[in-house]
C-alpha cells in the first residue's frame, strides 16, 4: 500500500525536475521582483521556484535583486532595477535582452555547438565556451561589459563605419560604449571594481557573505606572498649577497 | 659646512669601495669562470637557451605566438632563434576548471658559426645549437592573476675544434664536443597590469643538474624585458630582451 504512494511521490519529484530542467527558473529573489512566465502573461509579483518560458520577462526594482537558472547551468545574478527577458531558450541556443540595468552571468560550459547571447540596445554579447561576466544596458544605448572569466564577443547592433564591429574582450577588461553607433572604449578592471563585480550576489545574503569566499582567498594569497618573502629572504643570501640579509 | 659633509661622505664611501674592490683580483675571477665554462660548455650555453625561451602562457584568446630572444642572444653571440607557443586547450573549454593549455618549443643555433671557422685561424670547426619543447598549465585565480606550471626538456649541444691548443687565462683549450640536456619544472605566476602589459614571475629547477633558476619579466604586445637568475651558474644574473607576436 505504502509502494505505490512512494512511487507515486518519486514519479511526480522526476516530473517536477525534468520540466524545471528544460526552462529558466526564478531561483530565488530579495524585495519586490516582478515576472512574465511567457509572452503572453502579464505581469505579477515573483514567486520561488517559478519557470520562465520563452517570451518571459523578470524585473528588479529598487532594492531587490534575484538569482535566475538556465538548462544549461548558466545562472544570472540581478542586480536592482534591472530588467531581462527570455528571448530563445533551446537545448542549443539561449538568447536573453538585457533592457536595462545591471546583471552578472556565470556560464560554466557550453557544448561545441551552442550559443549563448545576450542582445543590450547596442550589440549582442556572446559567450564561446564558458565566461563569467557582468553588463549594464539603458534603454538609450549605453552599455558597460566587465569580464570576469572567459572571454565574451561583442558585436555592434549597428556596424561601426571605421572600425571592426567585433570586440573580443577577455578576462580582466571592460567595454564601455556610450554612444551605441561609436566605438566604445576598452580598459582594464582596476582592484575596487574587480572586488565589487566578484562579489556572491546571490538574494538574502549578508555583506559580509556575499564577500567571504574573496576573504578568504585573499588571505590564501597573502600566505603564499608571505612564504614566498620568507623563501626569498633564505635564497638572496644564498647568492653571497649579504647586504640583502 | 652642509657642502663639506656631504663631500667627506663620499670621500669616505669611495675609499672604502676602493679597498674593497682591491681584494678583488680580476684574473682569478676569469679563470675561475674558464674553469666552469671549459668543464660543460653546453651546461653553460644552456643558461642562454633559458634566456631565449618563451616559458609564459599565451595571453587568453590568443592561440599561437612566436619569438625570439635578442639579447643577449642575437645580440652579442649571434645566436639565432625562434621559439613558439600554441594554444592546446583555453582554459575551461573541455570541462569547467580546466587549465589552459600551451604547447611550447623553440630552436637555436648560432649563425656565424661557419663564417667564424672559416675566417678564424685558431677554429678549425665551431657548431653551437639547441632546441627545447613542453607544456605549460595555467589557471585563472582572479581576472588579472594566473598561475602557471608546466615541465620541459632542453638540450644543448655544443663543440669546437682548435687548429692549436690555447690558453685561456691560464686554461688550456684543444677542443669539445658536450651535450646537455635535462628536464626542467616550471612554476611562475602572472599578473596583466594595464591592457597587453603584464609583470610575471617564475622558478624552473632541472631534475636532473639540480639547478634552480628565476625569472622575473614584465612585456607588452611586442617586447619583453626581464631579469634571469641563475644561483648556480656562471653569470648569475642575465639581463634578457625578447620580440615576440602573439596572434
Amino acid at each position: 500500500m505504502r509502494l505505490p504512494g512512494l512511487l507515486a511521490i518519486i514519479s511526480l519529484f522526476v516530473a517536477t525536475q525534468a520540466a524545471l530542467a528544460d526552462d529558466a527558473v526564478l531561483q530565488s529573489f530579495n524585495g519586490a521582483v516582478e515576472m512574465k512566465t511567457s509572452k503572453d502573461r502579464d505581469w505579477e509579483p515573483a514567486k520561488p521556484y517559478t519557470r520562465i518560458t520563452e517570451g518571459g520577462e523578470i524585473r528588479t526594482v529598487k532594492g531587490s535583486n534575484a538569482l535566475v537558472s538556465f538548462p544549461n547551468s548558466a545562472q544570472l545574478w540581478m542586480a536592482e532595477n534591472a530588467h531581462f527577458g527570455i528571448e530563445e531558450n533551446q537545448d542549443i541556443s539561449t538568447r536573453l535582452d538585457l533592457y536595462s540595468g545591471r546583471v552578472k552571468f556565470r556560464v560554466p560550459h557550453l557544448a561545441g555547438d551552442e550559443i549563448f547571447t545576450v542582445r543590450t540596445t547596442a550589440s549582442v554579447c556572446s559567450v564561446a565556451r564558458n565566461a563569467e561576466f557582468v553588463m549594464s544596458a539603458t534603454e538609450e544605448g549605453e552599455q558597460s561589459l566587465w569580464v570576469l572569466f572567459g572571454g565574451v564577443q561583442l558585436q555592434y547592433l549597428v556596424p561601426l563605419k571605421d572600425e571592426d564591429s567585433l570586440k573580443n574582450i577577455t578576462q580582466g577588461q571592460a567595454y564601455r560604449i556610450t554612444d551605441p553607433e561609436q566605438p566604445g572604449l576598452l580598459y582594464m578592471m582596476n582592484a575596487d571594481t574587480e572586488r565589487g563585480l566578484l562579489q556572491d550576489w546571490t538574494p538574502h545574503l549578508s555583506r559580509r557573505q556575499r564577500v567571504a569566499v574573496m576573504d578568504l582567498r585573499a588571505d590564501n594569497r597573502k600566505e603564499m606572498r608571505d612564504y614566498a618573502k620568507s623563501s626569498a629572504m633564505h635564497f638572496v643570501p644564498s647568492l653571497g649577497l649579504t647586504a640583502y640579509r | 659646512m652642509k657642502k663639506n659633509s656631504v663631500f667627506l661622505a663620499l670621500l669616505l664611501t669611495t675609499l672604502l669601495a676602493g679597498g674593497a674592490r682591491a681584494d678583488f683580483n680580476f684574473d682569478d675571477k676569469m679563470q675561475e669562470l674558464m674553469t666552469d665554462v671549459m668543464s660543460n660548455p653546453s651546461a653553460f650555453l644552456s643558461e642562454f637557451q633559458q634566456d631565449m625561451e618563451a616559458t609564459t602562457p599565451l595571453a587568453p584568446g590568443k592561440t599561437v605566438a612566436l619569438q625570439t630572444g635578442l639579447f643577449p642572444t642575437t645580440i652579442p653571440f649571434t645566436f639565432t632563434n625562434i621559439s613558439g607557443k600554441y594554444m592546446l586547450h583555453p582554459e575551461g573549454n573541455w570541462s569547467p576548471g580546466m587549465p589552459q593549455i600551451d604547447l611550447i618549443g623553440g630552436y637555436w643555433g648560432m649563425a656565424w658559426s661557419g663564417l667564424l671557422a672559416n675566417q678564424n685561424r685558431y677554429i678549425n670547426d665551431v657548431s653551437l645549437s639547441g632546441y627545447y619543447a613542453g607544456l605549460l598549465a595555467t589557471s585563472s585565480i582572479s581576472p588579472r592573476l594566473r598561475v602557471f606550471g608546466g615541465l620541459k626538456r632542453s638540450r644543448v649541444h655544443s663543440s669546437m675544434t682548435l687548429q692549436q691548443p690555447i690558453t685561456v687565462y691560464n686554461v688550456p683549450v684543444n677542443n669539445f664536443d658536450s651535450t646537455f640536456m635535462d628536464d626542467f619544472v616550471i612554476a611562475g605566476v602572472e599578473q596583466e597590469i594595464t591592457l597587453d602589459k603584464w609583470w610575471s614571475m617564475q622558478v624552473d629547477y632541472g631534475t636532473g643538474s639540480k639547478n634552480p633558476a628565476a625569472k622575473v619579466s614584465w612585456y607588452g604586445k611586442n617586447f619583453e624585458v626581464g631579469l634571469n637568475i641563475y644561483p648556480e651558474g656562471v653569470i648569475t644574473f642575465q639581463p634578457v630582451w625578447n620580440f615576440h607576436v602573439e596572434f
